[in-house]
Order: structure tokens, then C-alpha cells, then sequence
């Protein structure tokens, strides 16, 4: 039986300038969930992700098409995979990010990430990353410096892996 | 944009030597299958090839990989191959995850498909990734019913595929 799916879970709207932005409390009963991001900066930034609150044990891999050039990074067991890394964003531009969290909440394997971001002003890049844990993502923090601009925003949706 | 789920596959103890969908309804515009998963084989990571309509033939792809501090790839050569998946030798309990998409699955063109993987690993750096990205074609315009996920040596316990039409 097909199930019709990718529930909002929330959406945040920044009102004023902050520095992060945090999904807590996320409801287990989703297969996978996606971020999609729009936001500023008040000058030039990245953007970067921490599970549960997690100061250690997020890697990652980057490869970038910047305006600099190709450009590719990496870091291991650190608290952050970054949403934006080689395309930071200047301010007054707007970058975009499509960010995919699979089986997040299982309890029997560690976690990966994918994300696809950019914006006109610096290039486009792709990461993927990886939480060394095998806890359950119940929070989800994207935190920048500087601060995220006043219209910035965030959503957060479910994806169905079960037919209700 | 409704994203609508057709069917969930969950490997069991065991595993499972290939991850089919069958009987694709035609009523969508693309089709999605979100993959977590792990190869049986023991190596680092394996390949992971689409059987599409029971057939290995008439594909091909480019490939990106971000590897260490490397970006590199290939155009064409990889046969039905659709992406790279975390595999046996890496510490247990790492997955990949895996989004494809094959546009335009039902009408009478080429089909195109495109996949983005991050596959962690544990030989080449502890728990550090590889990103891969694969944008492939399938030359034939016959309507995509059925896919088929392989990989060397089969998927280990654990490993979840699910496939969503896109409307």
C-alpha cells in the first residue's frame, strides 16, 4: 500500500540575528529526515552541524567547485560535519542547503550524512559525514559564526520508511 | 511535490544477496530510493550496481569522488554502476547512506538516474567518509519497472532500503 510521506516536523524563521538554531526532541518514528536551510550571514561564515550535542565524533569529507577553484577537506572525530565549508557565504548572499540524515534513528549502526549546498556569490560543494554513534539522533544543531542573518530558515521534515 | 512511499526492505539475519522492487507503479514523475546499508564482502567499501528491468546492460555513468583532500572521477566505464556502499572490513556498525533518483522513470526517453553517497570507513581513516556522486543513463526508453540493488558478496544485516515515488 503506497503511504504518502516527508511530514514538516518544524520549521523555524530566524527574527533575530543567532547564532544556531536547534531541532530537539525529534520524533523517532520517521525512517529519515532531511534539512533544507536558506539562510545569510552577518559577514562571511560556515555553516555546521552537531548531533546530540556531541562534541567529538563527527567526521567528514568535502569536495567543492568554488570560485577559488576545486577545493576538498576533511576532519576526523571533531564536534562538527559542516553544512557549508568551502562556499562560505559573503554577507548580503543567501546560501542554500539540502542536508539528509538516513536511518537516524537506528540503535544498530552509526549514522551519515549527506549534504548538498552553496550559493552564486562562492560555488557549490557536496560532504558527506559520518556520527560515530549508535544512539538514536534526537538533536540536531546548525550553528555558524558569525550569526545567521534576521529571514533566515529552516526545515526539518520526516520521511516514512513504514507504510502506516 | 508529493513524495510517496512504495515499499521498505529491511535485511534480515543472514543478508540478503540483492535488494529488488518489482511491479514499479507508473503513475509517478521520478522515483527515490533512500539506501543505508553495508556489503558483505570483505574490503574497505564495495561497488553497488542497478539491475534495471532484470537487465545489467545499457548503462553507464560519470563519477565524483572526494577523497581525503582529493577530488577526482571518471567519465563513463563503470558499466551499472550507481554508487559505492560501506562494506565488511570497516568497524561494525557503519553504514552508508545512499539518495538516488531516476528521473522520468515512465515516459519513453533515456532514463537518467543520479545517486550521492557518503560511505564511511574505517581502514582508510576512522569513521571518515568517502563522498561519491553518479550521474548515469539508462539508453533504453522502456518504462522503469523493476530495480535491482547488487553488490559483491551481498548486504549484511541491518541494511534498509526504502523507494518513494515522486508526483
Amino acid at each position: 500500500m503506497a503511504t504518502p510521506t516527508y511530514d514538516l516536523l518544524e520549521s523555524v524563521t530566524l527574527e533575530t540575528a543567532a547564532s544556531s538554531v536547534t531541532f530537539s526532541s525529534i520524533d523517532g518514528s520517521y525512517g529519515d529526515l532531511v534539512i533544507v536551510a536558506d539562510w545569510g550571514f552577518d559577514g562571511e561564515g560556515d555553516l555546521d552541524i552537531r548531533l546530540n550535542s556531541d562534541t567529538s565524533n563527527h567526521s567528514f569529507v568535502t569536495m567543492a567547485n568554488t570560485t577559488s577553484g576545486r577545493a576538498s577537506a576533511t576532519g576526523e572525530n571533531g564536534n562538527y560535519i559542516p553544512a557549508s565549508y568551502h562556499a562560505s557565504a559573503d554577507s548580503g548572499t543567501y546560501p542554500s542547503a539540502i542536508i539528509n540524515f538516513l536511518d537516524y534513528s537506528a540503535t544498530d549502526k552509526n549514522k551519515s550524512v549527506l549534504v548538498r549546498s552553496g550559493n552564486l556569490a562562492s560555488g557549490i560543494e557536496a560532504m558527506s559525514g559520518t556520527y560515530a554513534s549508535t544512539s538514536a539522533v534526537t538533536t540536531i544543531m546548525l550553528f555558524s559564526s558569525p550569526n545567521m542573518i534576521i529571514g533566515s530558515t529552516f526545515n526539518l521534515y520526516g520521511i516514512a520508511k513504514e507504510s502506516a | 511535490m508529493a513524495m510517496t512511499l512504495l515499499e521498505t526492505i529491511e535485511v534480515g539475519s543472514g543478508g540478503a544477496t540483492a535488494l529488488e522492487f518489482t511491479d514499479i507503479p507508473q503513475e509517478g514523475l521520478h522515483l527515490c530510493i533512500l539506501l543505508s546499508a553495508r556489503s558483505s564482502m570483505a574490503q574497505d567499501d564495495n561497488g553497488l550496481g542497478v539491475e534495471i528491468n532484470g537487465s545489467s546492460a545499457n548503462s553507464n555513468a560519470a563519477r565524483l569522488l572526494g577523497y581525503n583532500t582529493t577530488v577526482t572521477g571518471n567519465v563513463g566505464g563503470v558499466a551499472n554502476g550507481i554508487s559505492q556502499i560501506a562494506a565488511d572490513n570497516s568497524n561494525a556498525g557503519l553504514f552508508s547512506s545512499t539518495v538516488m533518483v531516476f528521473s522520468s522513470y515512465a515516459s519513453n526517453r533515456q532514463k537518467r538516474y543520479s545517486s550521492e553517497s557518503a560511505i564511511p570507513t574505517s581502514t582508510i581513516a576512522t569513521y571518515r567518509p568517502l563522498t561519491y556522486i553518479y550521474n548515469g543513463v539508462w539508453n533504453q526508453t522502456a518504462a522503469i519497472t523493476a530495480l535491482k540493488f547488487t553488490s559483491g558478496d551481498g548486504f549484511m544485516e541491518h541494511t534498509t532500503a526504502s523507494i518513494y515515488i515522486i508526483s
